[in-house]
């Protein structure tokens, strides 16, 4: 799903500039597979490199049971996910779910969402619509 | 730690993609940022 995610934001990512926000990605691969995620679905945005899960366990980012990861609620979405965006081998934990967040300038969480699987997510005008507001 | 909004988010420094240091702390300094954290590269 996060890889439709990235692009979906990339899609709209000049509404997310001029809601005066701007977008970075943390993924678990290295820093030459971080450069590879980044390439291949063209992201314009800054994308760091976590592949000892440092960030995604400072920000509470969980770790999924099977179900939540490939049960019947994801597959659905899933499918959709890899119509889109086509289907790539795994880096890193296949457990792992994903998180997205929202930092104001005095560095302070103003939004968050952590998934109840591995296609939920918010959209990218629940995400503007919270920018909009710092 | 429970993450929660009002709280200070956390500041943990990891690599870009050419290798170097970046501070979390630094991505919001003058612009509110959207941080998304990805499940997998697949």
């Amino acid at each position: 799903m996060c890889r439709e995610h990235v692009v979906d934001v990339r899609e709209e990512y000049e509404r997310f500039l001029e809601a005066g926000g701007d977008v970075a990605v943390v993924t678990m691969g290295t820093s030459e597979q971080t450069a590879a995620f980044r390439e291949r679905n063209q992201l314009p945005f800054i994308c760091l490199a976590d592949p000892k899960r440092v960030a995604y366990e400072a920000f509470g980012v969980p770790r999924g049971t099977v179900a939540q990861v490939a049960g019947p609620a994801v597959w659905g979405g899933g499918l959709k996910a890899v119509l889109r965006a086509g289907i790539g081998k795994p880096v890193g934990d296949v457990l792992q779910l994903h998180g997205s967040f929202i930092i104001d300038r005095d560095g302070i969480v103003r939004f968050f969402h952590l998934p109840k699987n591995s296609v939920d997510r918010p959209t990218n005008e629940e995400l503007i619509a919270q920018l909009v507001l710092l | 730690m429970n993450i929660a909004v009002g709280i200070a988010a956390p500041d943990v420094t990891l690599a870009d993609r050419e290798g170097n240091e970046v501070r979390l702390a630094s991505l919001w300094q003058e612009k509110p940022r959207v941080l998304l954290f990805v499940r997998h590269f697949g």
